[in-house]
């Protein structure tokens, strides 16, 4: 299947390479879009989250100073505009780069803590880091590795905001051959 | 219950740390997943990778039909809880785990039950073991909750 079809762009590499990025620290990503209203009350929308800490300025400004972000937009914030002209070269790296033999991936488990709200306004900056590679493990989707990384998030003043410990598999679906 | 006013003179209730026993079951809750759900997951959460809007994608992928994302799960998650919390609850801590996708078709049942209630650096806490399961009863996605509670 074509990038241009599917809109996947995984990077593939052999299970070697991938080791070679354990331990390695990404550098600090600023996210590029800032805790926002508007985009608060379509997430809360879309899981008919009815907490005023999202919808009612009078009850958030009383109880948290601001209307806050569900803490499941966490990843949320971090997510690239499909296409921005101000983006430099080589800003977008993720994950999905990681070079394994997956040519898909899905996301397993994640496991998050919250240190505080994240108020309307804030930028957040993440910091990545690639924890473990599994073995070569064979699932009812296919064959592939199971990778685990966390995520440090920090606002500007670089206070810690939450961390994000995160396992996806990167996967040959069965039935398909790799690249 | 700790009681806060909002606009329109709206009254919102927050359980307080004392009125919650381990063993405590929390309101179970249906939410059948449309196509339009999972579009709208999409559009709220910006996430484009081909799994949750491209159906043929999916499929390669062994999973039946566009699938809901981890964003949304956690959000759903949090709100299963935040509806018998309160808005004061804060959550400290979520797990989730995607043991099976979640498509467009399916019907989302959850249920929650208190398994821990305990005090750490000077917080009041509560764990919730939360599950969603599929309309034939499959376990799709266990998960849990460490909620700051208040007194």
């Amino acid at each position: 299947m074509s990038t241009e079809a599917t809109g996947a762009d995984v990077t593939t590499g052999t299970f070697e390479e991938a080791i070679a990025w354990i331990g390695k620290k990404s550098s600090t990503k600023f996210n590029e879009i800032d805790v926002n209203r508007a985009m608060i009350q379509f997430y809360a929308a879309s899981v008919e989250d009815a907490n005023p800490s999202y919808w009612d300025e009078q009850y958030a400004n009383n109880a948290w100073g601001s209307i806050v972000s569900p803490p499941g937009m966490l990843m949320v914030w971090g997510l690239t505009t499909d296409w921005n002209p101000m983006r430099e070269e080589g800003d977008d790296s993720s994950t999905f780069d990681l070079p394994l033999p997956g040519t898909t991936l899905i996301n397993v488990s994640t496991e998050s803590e919250f240190f505080r709200h994240m108020k309307i306004g804030e930028i957040l900056n993440s910091e990545n880091e690639v924890i473990s590679i599994s073995p070569e493990k064979k699932t009812k989707l296919g064959i592939g590795h199971f990778v685990v990384t966390r995520t440090t998030y920090r606002c500007g003043a670089g206070e810690k905001v939450a961390t994000n410990t995160n396992t996806m598999f990167r996967y040959i679906p069965h039935g398909e051959t790799g690249s | 219950m700790n009681t806060a006013i909002g606009k329109y003179n709206r009254e919102y209730l927050s359980r307080v740390w004392d009125e919650v026993s381990e063993g405590d079951e929390l309101p179970k809750l249906e939410m059948p997943v449309s196509y339009r759900r999972v579009i709208q997951d999409v559009a709220a959460t910006r996430d484009f990778f081909p799994g949750h809007h491209n159906p043929e994608y999916a499929k390669k992928q062994k999973v039946k039909d566009i699938y809901l994302n981890t964003m949304f799960l956690q959000g759903l998650v949090d709100r299963y809880v935040s509806d018998w919390s309160g808005p004061e609850a804060f959550i400290r801590k979520r797990k989730i785990h995607m043991q099976v996708s979640i498509a467009a078709g399916d019907t989302i049942h959850i249920n929650g039950k208190v398994t821990r209630k305990y005090e750490q650096d000077n917080e009041k806490l509560v764990e919730v073991d939360v599950q969603i399961l599929n309309q034939d009863d499959v376990p799709c996605c266990p998960s849990s909750v460490v909620l700051r509670m208040p007194t």
